[in-house]
């Protein structure tokens, strides 16, 4: 008791007095130990049991009217969306061989057996369902594709060749070149005995494991296409990220020992830092949140923010035991310290996440939520527990001898930025970042909504699934940008005549729009149909009027052309790309067809397929773009505001921020990033934690200023009180997430890329523009003394 | 006054709600729709192409009439009264051109085909019909009170037994509405055509369109088998196809047929005379046939499954017959030998015309499409 009261009466400049919060942490520093410590061993438990889930539903905005309309008839559209598509390529000649017919027939058979597989709707060479028909001079004749009496001799493969060209699946699952076949295989999202959900991870590991593995050779290659198969490489990617995170631990060690000499303080920080993240993953578990791609960047940010955090209380405590302090009094006062400014820090950085809220999407909510609950850990941890236990461990002698050599002299870089704060030097400073802010925002114009990338563009370009789909596009006729638009009609109406007129003229509109490959509906099947029923004669391809004709043109019907209770027919778009200008002009046509032919009885609603669902993406991106840059800029404002009352000092410390968010954009642009669900969070991140650099080094400044200091004076005292600690911050959130730049997953190295760019800019653009904007804007003492220029 | 402004939203809810109703149109009907102009319409589903001096016209799908200068390569979509699958395209002069479709739509244009005109639709294609029928049975009861013997009687209340379903098959297609195709038009001149096309139905005119005669009888047709085609041969007579082998010759501008010993029961799709006014019938499965001397026909084989649509005879007396996937067989009509060459888009082809020199202009599934034929091997 008797050394707190000592404590209490020292006096240091800016300290202050003890606070009811350090009273409370030091008073019962045991207890506390034994509840970190208890708190931990809870949630390292819950912590254990989050998995990666990539949950299609979390993935769209669940909201948009849209999403919406794909939710009432998903059921009704699985069967034309959830589907995985094998081929199996022969490198030998091509596919009419006895030896490729036999794997061929073993895969179809390896994957019925499959848990999730929808058994009937398969599709193969060797399903029954693929058969041939021929109009002949008595009638339809047609069988099954593969012979009935297919014994693999040349004449069972010579009449196999001839059943495969008159089936009409050339191009559909025979490849356009005959090297390669297709075996359609659509998933049940529900398993209907047990009622159990489809794991898709587990799906995709058994393709792998199951298929793949146990059937590539040397002459068979095996190409898996399908959203299954994405969010299986996703939840793998995933997990490989997780290991990312001890590699960022490493590199955070390496430069924590490089910054303190000192190994046991760069322990501590470690481990405060790690236990943010273990609490912030057993709450998320609590909560029922999940992980998802995305939000596992905030175990990242939150080991980073921590780190940053931390080494403020470490370099704290080794001056004060440079000054002299015991290892108690040291934490103390390191606290007494700090945690006003930290605690501003992580409040605007948990502010600024939550503002991702506005996007309307549910992984995004999960990573503000997520964020949120991390940086509010940290006040705990690193705030509160680091003080605690450095009090008991202190730092090393190492640690202290090298402060005292360090702080003998001034760093020429310190000196460098501090010219900044000439007038010359903040023109020509602040003129550079206007000419480039100009070539940014001209640069951003060219930025684009939503993804670029063809094929699956969460993954790389030349990741396995992307060239498997490349694949496929390649060597079969059909495009893997998807389009619905689904016409609703009363129940029992699908199909009648005025009905399907209307969808066939909406079809040929569609078909017209540029961009649009296809379109397939009912109408599409019914005119071929009723071509087919009059032995093949194109004049009849035509929607008939009587409704006996078109139950007859539709009997050969694949399934999934007309929902259960005839009040719904999927019209299938086939797209070049899914650029957001092609979207949007399909957008646009959709509705200037539903205004142009208004109708009682049909109603064209979108959207489903990928692209359909991207559309909407695209639009509450564009939409929430603004919107949260306005919010998080508002809070930004408002934080600085209260905390420094001066206009001028919030446009100093603000403008950099805006420079670096207009800089990114331009990266963007350049780099043929599209705005999506993964980059737009990062720029309020960038933001968010980018102002924590403005407040540490204003804050530190306004105290010299506050003592009649001059600008130059009090900006030098500021960088020699926090510049190392900014710089190191700069670094260590970088590193965190520069090593997303290797995820498999396109959208985490996209992530990465923007936030690692952001983190340093923000670094550099507070420690330049902010002396310099000071100038500029004549922040300081009135009286400017000549005589230090 | 938020009661007064409530009352005052409600009333102008309603207002725009009757408004709105009022502006929402009458069920979709393609038949009496004009066709879409369309920017793609040259890759839609196109089935017949003819040509005059000047112009190139095709017909297809959603109404679309594409007409091309010869020798150019812009087509031109016309504005045309309807969206019905056009099937056919008759082209009589210069100015004179007819066009025919689904749901009895038959329109013609006067001006070389820059605007049409309907000049019969299904609905009075069924009133057409159904009148015809009833005169039938008038003139069955006729006979029946006329009749002399009691067999004679039996066949004839045999037949308008037959006549009731018809017409009772008439009635219900007045509920059901026009379903009939026509499958082809031809006119001999301005004023005499005929129309043929789904289960039987022949209408011919005289005056250009202005009344139509039903000639369903002309033929021997029971059954109703669809008409396909009909050709243009020499002296002005008229060679008709259809299903199931359907096969008659008119000598008369198309009054009077008469019928011909078919050598396929399959369905024949058209016929072509070539340069020797030999006639050539084809159709179903590579079915290929040739007239030697008057109409006895042999057989040319075609080494193809696949149907032959369309046919056209080349300036250099070669015959080319298109169909499926893709299939055209030149065929030298003199020694009967056949070439085969496959498109490469595969997809059916309908018909097709000769453009310059040696290219061929094809119509079909994919629309218009190009194929440059190898010179005649001598």
């Amino acid at each position: 008791m008797q050394e707190f009261d000592k404590i209490e009466s020292i006096s240091t400049a800016g300290y202050g007095k003890a606070s009811l919060a350090e009273k409370l942490l030091f008073r019962y520093r045991v207890f506390w130990l034994f509840v970190f410590a208890a708190l931990t061993a809870f949630l390292l438990y819950h912590a254990a049991q989050v998995r990666p889930d990539a949950s299609l539903q979390k993935m769209i905005p669940a909201n948009h009217e849209f999403v919406q309309n794909f939710f009432k008839y998903s059921d009704d559209l699985a069967a034309t969306g959830n589907a995985v598509r094998i081929s199996v390529e022969t490198t030998e000649g091509d596919i009419f061989s006895a030896e490729y017919q036999e794997i061929l027939r073993q895969i179809t058979d390896e994957i019925s057996f499959l848990n999730g597989v929808n058994r009937s709707g398969m599709r193969s060479i060797w399903t029954p369902n693929v058969r041939w028909s021929e109009v002949t001079e008595e009638g339809f004749v047609g069988g099954p594709v593969i012979p009935q009496n297919y014994d693999g001799s040349e004449e069972a493969l010579a009449q196999l060749q001839q059943n495969v060209l008159r089936s009409g699946t050339v191009g559909d699952l025979v490849a356009n070149n005959f090297r390669s076949s297709l075996i359609y295989v659509p998933l049940n999202e529900i398993n209907p005995e047990t009622g159990e959900a489809l794991d898709y991870h587990e799906f995709s590991l058994r393709l792998e494991s199951e298929i793949r593995s146990a059937f590539e050779s040397n002459t068979i290659n095996i190409q898996i296409v399908g959203f299954a198969k994405v969010v299986g490489d996703l939840i793998d990617g995933a997990m490989l990220v997780g290991g990312f995170f001890i590699l960022a631990m490493l590199i955070t060690f390496g430069m924590l020992f490089l910054y303190s000499r000192c190994v046991r303080s760069s322990i501590v920080v470690l481990l405060c830092s790690g236990i943010a993240v273990i609490w912030q993953l057993g709450i998320i578990k609590l909560i029922g949140s999940g992980i998802n791609p995305y939000s596992m960047l905030v175990p990242f940010l939150v080991f980073a923010i921590g780190v940053s955090h931390g080494v403020q209380i470490i370099n704290a405590v080794i001056a004060n035991t440079v000054d002299g302090a015991n290892k108690i009094d040291a934490s103390r006062l390191a606290f007494r310290g700090l945690y006003v400014a930290g605690l501003t820090a992580l409040v605007s950085d948990a502010v600024g996440f939550t503002t991702l809220m506005v996007i309307d999407i549910a992984v995004i909510k999960e990573l503000a939520i997520a964020a949120s609950i991390g940086v509010a850990v940290i006040v705990l941890t690193n705030l509160g527990l680091l003080p605690i236990l450095t009090s008991y461990m202190g730092v090393s002698k190492r640690g202290v001898t090298y402060l005292k050599k360090v702080q003998a002299k001034s760093h020429p870089i310190f000196l460098l930025f501090d010219r900044f704060t000439k007038l010359r030097w903040a023109i020509g400073a602040v003129a550079v970042a206007v000419l480039m802010s100009i070539w940014g925002i001209y640069q951003a114009q060219n930025l684009e909504i939503g993804d670029l990338d063809s094929g699956a563009p969460e993954l790389r370009a030349d990741s396995r699934y992307n060239l498997d789909n490349a694949f496929q596009v390649a060597n079969y006729s059909a495009s893997t940008d998807i389009f619905v638009v689904m016409a609703e009609t009363a129940p029992g109406e699908c199909i009648s005549y005025n009905n399907l007129a209307l969808i066939d003229r909406f079809q040929w509109h569609m078909e017209n729009v540029p961009g649009v490959q296809a379109v397939r509906s009912i109408v599409y099947v019914s005119k071929l149909g009723m071509a087919g029923t009059n032995e093949g004669n194109l004049k009849w391809s035509s929607v008939n009027r009587d409704n006996f004709v078109v139950n007859a043109s539709i009997s050969q019907a694949p399934s999934g052309l007309i929902n259960g209770d005839c009040s719904m027919a999927p019209v299938i778009i086939y797209l070049n790309d899914h650029k957001a200008d092609t979207l949007n002009r399909v957008v646009d046509e959709v509705r200037s067809f539903s205004e142009m032919h208004p109708s009682d009885s049909v109603e064209f609603l979108m959207a489903a397929g990928n692209s359909g669902i991207e559309a909407a993406t695209n639009k509450v991106i564009e939409d929430a773009q603004f919107r949260m840059l306005v919010w998080v800029y508002g809070v930004v404002i408002a934080l600085c505001l209260i905390t420094f009352r001066s206009i001028r000092t919030v446009l100093c410390i603000v403008l950099p921020l805006m420079f670096t968010t207009i800089m990114s954009q331009a990266l963007m642009a350049k780099l043929g990033i599209g705005v999506k669900v993964a980059t737009l969070p990062v720029i309020a991140l960038g933001v968010g934690i980018g102002v924590d650099y403005g407040i540490y080094i204003y804050s530190k400044m306004r105290e010299a200023l506050n003592q009649g200091r001059n600008l130059t004076d009090s900006y030098l005292f500021a960088l020699s009180k926090t510049g190392k600690a900014v710089g190191f911050t700069g670094l260590t959130l970088a590193i965190g997430v520069a090593t997303w730049i290797w995820s498999p997953i396109k959208f985490q190295a996209d992530m990465g890329l923007l936030l690692t760019f952001m983190f340093i800019w923000n670094m550099l653009g507070a420690l330049i523009l902010i002396p310099a904007l000071a100038r500029i804007f004549r922040v300081g003492p009135k009286s400017e003394p000549k005589s230090i220029a | 006054m938020k009661r007064i402004a409530l009352a005052g939203i409600v009333t102008a809810l309603i207002t725009s709600a009757t408004v709105s109703a009022a502006v929402i149109a009458e069920t979709f009907d393609p038949l009496r729709t004009p066709a879409a102009q369309a920017p793609r319409a040259e890759q839609g589903l196109l089935i017949d192409i003819e040509q005059t001096v000047h112009r190139t016209f095709t017909v297809g799908d959603h109404g679309i009439l594409l007409s091309q200068g010869i020798g150019e390569s812009d087509w031109q979509q016309a504005i045309v009264p309807t969206s019905v699958l056009l099937t056919s395209i008759s082209v009589v002069d210069a100015e004179h051109i007819w066009a025919a479709g689904h749901q009895g739509a038959l329109i013609r244009s006067i001006d070389g085909g820059d605007t049409w005109q309907f000049m019969l639709d299904g609905q009075q294609l069924l009133d057409l019909e159904y009148e015809w029928l009833q005169d039938k049975q008038a003139a069955l009861e006729d006979a029946i009170e006329n009749a002399e013997d009691e067999y004679e009687i039996e066949e004839l209340e045999f037949e308008l037994d037959e006549l009731f379903f018809h017409i009772g098959g008439a009635e219900i297609q007045f509920d059901v509405g026009p379903t009939k195709p026509f499958l082809d038009v031809h006119f001999f001149n301005r004023e005499v055509g005929l129309a043929v096309g789904a289960y039987g139905t022949i209408l011919r005119t005289t005056n250009g369109g202005e009344s139509w005669q039903v000639m369903n009888d002309a033929i021997d047709n029971i059954t109703g088998y669809h008409i396909n085609k009909l050709v243009e041969g020499p002296e002005q007579s008229l060679i008709l196809v259809g299903e199931a082998g359907l096969l008659a010759r008119s000598d008369d501008l198309g009054e009077t047929f008469e019928m011909l010993d078919s050598p396929y029961h399959g369905s024949l799709f058209g016929a072509i005379f070539d340069a020797e006014e030999r006639l050539w019938v084809h159709g179903l499965r590579g079915n290929l046939y040739v007239a030697e001397d008057g109409y006895s026909f042999q057989q040319v084989m075609v080494n193809t499954r696949y149907n032959l649509n369309g046919a056209t005879l080349l300036a250099d007396g070669r015959l080319v017959f298109v169909g499926h996937a893709g299939v055209l067989a030149v065929v030298n009509p003199d020694s009967q030998e056949v070439e085969l060459f496959n498109h490469p888009s595969g997809v059916p082809i309908s018909n097709l015309v000769q453009g310059t020199g040696n290219e061929l202009i094809l119509v079909g599934r994919a629309g218009v499409q190009t194929f440059a034929l190898p010179a005649a091997s001598h």
